[in-house]
């Protein structure tokens, strides 16, 4: 005899549609913050120092996280190795909309020349530990981090 | 003789060797350990050190990089002095390490740190610091070399000059530059003739040959090399050596004429000078805009 309830394999079918257009209603109403920052994509590294700057182009609070490593190519994608033996100021910090920040680098280890390196440099919101009110106190946040890995290169 | 039961005998040697570590002194790895950590200054209790490559710039001198260390999260900023001190000319720093604030009280000018920049800025506006009085010496020595004052150089061509007086007097003066030599020739109705040739065939070297007719001889060949500066004068028949060296505050100026004077220029303006010459000594001190010449000897006149 059938009820009206759904059965387990219908009720599977429904969820597995309903996830993704639930997740998508979501990001169209809910806060969904973007982290854009901005980072040059090639660096040159001249006698073990390289300086740059990186930009927070979005309009909320970002932490940042540098750190270079070694990587290479494989099939067209970046693989990343062992971290580079270097001095990268600042490791961590956190600037504001429109702010930029300089960064400074010394490679310790030694450098080959044409040697290339990559700048791994996450942007990550900083979400507020009390979310704002909502009148139906439902709270819905995606927080998106992006990671950028660009070139450090030795000429 | 009465025996206590093993439990309770093995729970004593506990207890007394628990109370024997606790109270004493033992050569205890653990307590060592500890106690190094508690006297580090990087000890669990404070935030860990962040370790940031800072650009110390002194405002037109030039700039050094150090590796700065930033505690309890970034609200101090802790530097290596020696760099520093190196930057803006001063000798050995009291203590290896120093914060923002004692750079201030130490070195006395303005210190502004730029956290987004990773820049430390030094302003010495009253040229208080030797490497900034070192930069402004060069460049009062180079206006006035370029001033034409001594040896006109970048200017050519031929000059000439007449003058007469009303009681019939006449000078005429000859001469050619090339920018960096120039010959000229005299001749007065009263002092005869005479004529100079001045040389200065690099920036650092300049020639100087000169004869009158009433009065002798004359050559000098200048050298500067860096804060050191030298002379040889022949004045017929006399040959003098005179030298001047800046070494921080202090200029030292000596000639073979048994004259010499040491001035050292300290804070606020204030210049205090030792010189003799011949068999005079002097001491002076000043204070104002209008510092005495280091090459000048002191003396009452």
């Amino acid at each position: 005899m059938r009820s009206g309830c759904l059965g387990l394999g219908a009720r599977r079918w429904l969820g597995s549609a309903l996830a993704p257009a639930g997740l998508a209603f979501a990001m169209l109403t809910g806060r969904a913050s973007v982290c854009r920052g901005q980072v040059q994509p090639v660096i040159e590294l001249k006698d073990g120092y390289a300086k740059t700057t990186l930009w927070n182009r979005s309009t909320e609070l970002v932490r940042v996280s540098v750190e270079l490593r070694h990587g290479e190519v494989v099939d067209r994608k970046v693989q990343l190795g062992s971290p580079v033996d270097a001095v990268v100021s600042p490791r961590v910090f956190q600037f504001g909309p429109g702010e930029t920040q300089t960064l400074r680098i010394v490679v310790r280890e030694r450098v080959e020349p044409g040697a290339v390196f990559r700048l791994v440099t996450l942007f990550e919101p900083v979400v507020p530990e009390k979310p704002a009110e909502q009148p139906n106190g439902v709270v819905t946040r995606l927080n998106f981090a992006t990671r950028y890995i660009t070139k450090v290169v030795a000429p | 003789m009465r025996t206590l039961p093993r439990a309770r005998a093995l729970a004593l040697v506990w207890c007394a060797m628990v109370w024997w570590i606790a109270s004493g002194e033992p050569a205890y790895g653990g307590t060592l350990a500890t106690r190094r950590l508690a006297q580090s200054p990087r000890s669990a209790a404070t935030a860990p050190a962040e370790t940031l490559l800072v650009e110390v710039r002194l405002e037109g001198i030039g700039s050094v990089l150090v590796l700065a260390e930033s505690r309890d999260e970034g609200k101090v900023l802790v530097l290596p002095a020696a760099p520093i001190f190196k930057l803006v000319g001063l000798r050995e720093p009291p203590i290896a390490y120093m914060t923002l604030e004692q750079l201030r009280e130490r070195l006395g000018v303005e210190v502004v740190w730029q956290p987004q920049q990773l820049a430390v800025i030094l302003f010495d506006p009253n040229q208080i610091l030797p490497a900034s009085r070192a930069r402004l010496d060069r460049l009062r020595a180079a206006a006035e070399a370029r001033s034409g004052l001594f040896f006109p150089q970048g200017l050519s061509g031929p000059l000439f000059g007449l003058t007469r007086d009303d009681r019939g007097a006449t000078f005429l003066d000859l001469g050619y530059s090339v920018g960096w030599a120039t010959v000229r020739a005299s001749r007065s109705s009263l002092s005869g003739r005479a004529w100079q040739v001045y040389v200065a065939p690099l920036d650092r070297v300049q020639i100087s040959y000169s004869e009158a007719e009433p009065r002798q001889r004359y050559a000098d060949v200048r050298v500067a090399l860096g804060h050191t500066w030298a002379a040889m004068i022949y004045h017929q028949p006399n040959v003098e050596l005179s030298g001047a060296t800046v070494l921080g505050p202090l200029v030292a100026f000596a000639s073979t004429e048994n004259r010499y004077v040491f001035t050292w220029r300290g804070p606020n303006r204030l210049n205090v000078q030792l010189g003799h010459a011949g068999e005079r000594s002097a001491l002076s001190v000043s204070f104002g805009p209008f510092a005495p010449s280091p090459l000048m000897i002191p003396g009452v006149r």
